[in-house]
């Protein structure tokens, strides 16, 4: 059994209305590395949710290390390590206090590489509670309680939210090291695009409540290109869209940005061929760049 | 020698690696027969994922730059490769045309193109620094 | 500026709403002003914020003024109720209280109010709770010194001054501008020479449970603990039950979210949610009860005192009074000896001939009448004939008037207070307690979060709590009706009920006492499988 995470046709809304998950088939492999990217909102931290068994889907399976965190909960939290943004651990609780408590809930927790870590990220004091710590601090003491028991799957949700650029740098470094010497498969959700690339991996782009793009990172950013348009009489959005190979286009003031699976070269023959159009820029982005253009706003130009 | 990568570049990062390391065996700093660091080593140095690590070496070894030995790490080839010479100096030529041509279409003259091409020997031979980089990236 | 910032707090409903509800409740039931004021002033801590929230510090508002604001609007919201005193005091509760004792309570609960945001008024974050412990235990021996040794006037004077005299001084007293304040511990941050690394060794459970005993135990348990307490002993708790110990439950949810990611069974999670809640309020009712309560009142007959004007004079008047628990239903079968009816009129007549016309009292259409009533123009004979009855009822054996006001000789305890009801009601408690969080249980289930959330809270409130606001509904007009409350009363008569119809065995009640609370642990059990990890609305990230 080499597939940690499956999600098959999952669904799952609240209150009602568009459901913020709507069909989603996902799977993470052992030593696999998958980035979740996505909008705020767009159901990422719910999707980790209910891989954690936090929350059920309304509809479709979820399967964890082949269990139902449904019905097999406790078996399944404990080969998972989780981090969260938004994690509150008890503000009145002690760092050893918390470390004992994942010791005794976690049986395969490894001692040495509690104090290694400590170590590293200088908590020297156990005593100090949770309230006393920094932002980063915390979430190294999330991050030390989520690892140290060796998971096969490590779940974090946005680890670096809020964290100054040294701290995510060296949650990095961790989450890395981890990978090398463990093993470990690692599903993310970040909007540091930059982390997301040293991460490398899949990518899986959430959008509308479906999976926009599941791809490798660097098949994604040699294969896809963002074409500039400028706009002119005669030329609309629709017949971009039509093309084949676009996957998006949206108005950015007196240009279009289409973004094509395809070289950049045979996009501008292509466009040229087909639409007329002779002077659109064609070019790799980088992936905050092809991001921002495949779920970003559109941007109308004030009429001057 | 010291790898850098950024990673926004419009590179990939695996491609990144790639061109340093050619550059670096072009360049005369990495001989035949000198180590590489291992996938674990360079990918925590550079805090990136090891695959990523072993998708560059694996290109590199394909195209014929490096080699591994079980047990014992990743070398530079003893034997670079060399395409026909014929062929290789063809292309060349046609980079150097193509150059000339993208620069007087940019309003450059002989001179400046002349320049261009020293500070890029420059580069190879001694290594990418944060001055040149930059500069490159911001004309 | 100040009146401005005013009325912008006052214009959350939840501000003001809790104050007009206990000002009608005040009204209602004088007796009960004392808890209502409490209870009142626990909530406000709760909604109102009290310190200066970021968003305010930064406005280019004086902090002055909005602190100003913020004590004033406290106590204007304290107005309110305090007006209904007033009024109320005009009724009855003047039998119980004087005015100025009741202004004195009134100025010591504001004193209450007010002092956890007098102590460093300038520090934006509020200080840690250990802070306050020596302030408020102050307040508890000024103010029981002042009431027990001043008089009621002069006192109601000193305690009113001290309230203006608090806010006029921090006011004034409030530097120019909100200061963050670190508190105690080491601020975090790196130090520069690397202290020695000190290491956990207390490995033992102890400190491994210590975090979850610390999530599971907020501040609002040990108050729910310490309303109960008080509650039991007084004897009117039903009020206490559902607000103090819904406001812990809220706490607690919020605080023990971390543990659903981790690998706890959801029993661990249902024990780590139930035994605090069950353990605070229950626990606390328990050992009220078991206090002694003020002049042995709880040997009396009818240990309750005239709720409103529509009770005194009966409750002063007749000897024989007791309360609704040993009234009897009318018809009746069999009927009492000697109760006939004419018309809707019952007469008890004794064995001689000699009859009064009964107290009666319907609720919902059932006529209940007082079986030991004794009319003003009743013999001597008639009197201690119906005393007889009563304590039959009451105590179990008949007591004669004598022994009954003879200090001396003990008074054997009511059949209610035998172990036999209170198991049965300890049962029907917990029980209850238990439905309370299944209750709250409901709208975490996958099933409900198809709906919105509005819509769940409403249906979840209307066919959970339907029978309960029904009941209560019922209750509390019939008690205004009667002067007092009927809820726990009709309890009592449906628990001694219970205990006549069950044999006197220990173990067979204990068994049938402990079959509501395991089956609403059952159904919980069952629901905790169901629920997910709490959230407030859809997750933003």
């Amino acid at each position: 059994m080499t597939e940690l995470l499956g999600l098959r046709d999952v669904v799952r809304g609240f209150g009602g209305g568009t459901p913020v998950l709507n069909g989603i088939t996902l799977s993470v492999q052992r030593e696999e590395i998958v980035g979740l990217l996505g909008r705020n909102g767009a159901g990422k931290t719910t999707l980790l949710h209910l891989a954690m068994g936090m929350l059920h889907p309304h509809a479709g399976s979820v399967r964890v290390f082949g269990l139902s965190p449904r019905e097999h909960p406790v078996a399944v939290k404990k080969r998972i390590g989780y981090v969260a943004e938004d994690q509150v651990l008890p503000p009145a609780a002690a760092i050893g206090d918390l470390f004992a408590l994942h010791r005794k809930l976690f049986p395969s927790w490894d001692a040495a590489l509690e104090r290694q870590l400590t170590d590293r990220f200088g908590l020297r004091d156990l005593r100090r509670t949770m309230r006393t710590l920094s932002k980063g601090e915390a979430r190294q003491v999330a991050l030390v309680c989520a690892v140290c028991h060796r998971p096969g799957l490590l779940i974090l949700d946005e680890p670096a939210g809020g964290l100054d650029p040294a701290a995510r740098r060296e949650f990095l470094e961790t989450s890395i090291q981890l990978l090398n010497r463990e093993g470990t498969s690692i599903i993310f959700s970040s909007h540091h695009m930059g982390d997301v690339e040293r991460l490398g991996g899949r990518v899986v782009l959430l959008d509308g409540g479906i999976i926009r793009l599941d791809a490798e990172l660097d098949a994604l950013r040699e294969q896809h290109c963002v074409a500039m348009i400028p706009r002119a009489p005669g030329l609309d959005q629709a017949a971009i869209a039509r093309l084949p190979q676009c996957l998006r286009v949206r108005t950015v003031g007196n240009a279009f940005h289409a973004v094509f699976h395809g070289q950049p070269e045979l996009v501008q023959w292509q466009l040229r061929d087909t639409l007329g159009v002779a002077d659109a820029r064609c070019e790799r982005v980088p992936l905050e760049e092809l991001f921002v253009e495949l779920v970003g706003g559109e941007r109308q130009e004030k009429a001057s | 020698m010291q790898l850098f990568i950024r990673p926004g570049d419009d590179l990939p990062i695996y491609r990144q690696i790639m061109r340093q390391i050619m550059d670096a065996i072009a360049g005369g700093r990495l001989t035949a027969g000198d180590q590489l660091p291992s996938h674990r080593d360079l990918s925590e140095q550079l805090v990136i994922a090891p695959l990523t690590v072993k998708k560059a070496y694996d290109e590199l070894e394909a195209l014929g730059y490096i080699g591994t030995q079980r047990g014992r790490g990743t070398f530079v080839a003893a034997r670079l490769p060399r395409a026909a010479a014929a062929v290789q100096i063809a292309q060349i030529e046609e980079a150097a045309r193509a150059l000339v041509s993208q620069a007087y279409l940019a309003g450059m003259r002989l001179p400046k193109i002349v320049e261009l091409i020293k500070d890029a020997d420059r580069e190879i031979s001694a290594g990418p620094t944060l001055h040149d980089r930059k500069e490159r990236n911001h004309r | 500026m100040t009146l401005w910032l005013m009325g912008q707090y006052l214009r959350r409903p939840s501000v003001w709403s809790v104050s007009l509800v206990g000002a009608m409740l005040i009204v209602l039931w004088p007796i009960a002003a004392v808890s209502t004021a409490s209870a009142i002033v626990v909530i406000q801590l709760r909604f109102l914020p009290g310190r200066a929230s970021v968003f305010d510090a930064a406005l280019p508002i004086a902090a002055r003024d909005i602190v100003a604001a913020r004590l004033f609007t406290r106590l204007l919201l304290m107005a309110i109720p305090t007006i209904a005193c007033v009024f109320a005091w005009r009724g009855s509760l003047a039998a119980v209280w004087p005015l100025p004792r009741v202004l004195e309570i009134v100025s010591i609960f504001a004193l209450a109010l007010l002092l956890p945001f007098c102590v460093r008024p300038g520090a934006l974050n509020m200080p840690p709770h250990r802070t306050f412990v020596l302030p408020f235990m102050l307040l508890a021996a000024v103010s029981g010194l002042i009431l027990w040794l001043v008089p009621s006037v002069a006192g109601a004077v000193i305690l009113g001054t001290a309230v203006v005299a608090l806010v006029a001084f921090t006011v004034a007293s409030m530097p120019g501008s909100f200061e963050r304040v670190a508190y105690g511990d080491s601020v975090h941050g790196a130090s520069v020479a690397p202290a020695p690394r000190i290491g956990w060794l207390s490995d033992g459970a102890i400190s491994a449970w210590r975090p979850i005993l610390q999530s599971v135990t907020p501040w609002p348990v040990f108050l729910s603990f310490c309303f109960m307490v008080s509650g039991g002993w007084i004897g009117d708790w039903l009020l206490y039950l559902v607000i103090f110990s819904v406001n812990a439950h809220l706490m607690l949810r919020q605080r023990t979210a971390w543990l659903y990611a981790l690998p706890l069974s959801h029993r661990a999670r249902l024990l780590a949610l139930a035994i605090p809640f069950c353990l605070s309020s229950f626990g606390g009712l328990a050992i009220g009860r078991a206090l002694p309560s003020i002049g042995g009142l709880e040997r009396d007959m009818a240990a309750e005192a005239p709720r409103s004007p529509f009770e005194k004079d009966k409750y002063f008047s007749s000897p024989t009074r007791v309360p609704l628990t040993y009234w009897k239903r009318f018809p009746a079968r069999p009927l009492p000896p000697g109760a006939t009816h004419i018309g809707r009129q019952v007469e008890v007549m004794s064995p001689w001939g000699e009859s009064a016309v009964a107290d009666t009292f319907s609720i919902l259409g059932v006529m209940y009448f007082d079986p030991y009533t004794t009319g003003p123009h009743s013999s001597t004979r008639f009197v201690e004939w119906q005393f007889g009855n009563a304590t039959t009822a009451v105590y179990g054996r008949s007591i004669s008037r004598r022994d009954y006001e003879d200090e001396t000789i003990p008074r054997p305890p009511r059949l209610v207070d035998t172990w036999s009801v209170q198991l049965l009601g300890g049962g029907l408690t917990v029980a209850s307690l238990l439905y309370l969080l299944l209750v709250f249980e409901l709208p975490l289930s996958a099933r409900a979060s198809r709906f919105k959330p509005s819509r769940v809270t409403m249906v979840t409130l209307l066919l959970l709590f339907l029978p309960v606001y029904a009941i209560g509904g019922v209750c509390m007009y019939n008690g205004w009706r009667r002067g007092g409350s009927i809820a726990l009363p009709m309890i009592e008569r449906a628990l001694l009920a219970a205990t006549r119809a069950l044999p006197d065995n220990a173990l067979v009640i204990a068994v049938i006492a402990a079959i509501p609370p395991i089956i609403m642990y059952m159904l919980l059990d069952r629901q905790f499988t169901r629920s997910e990890f709490p959230r407030v609305s859809p997750p933003r990230g």
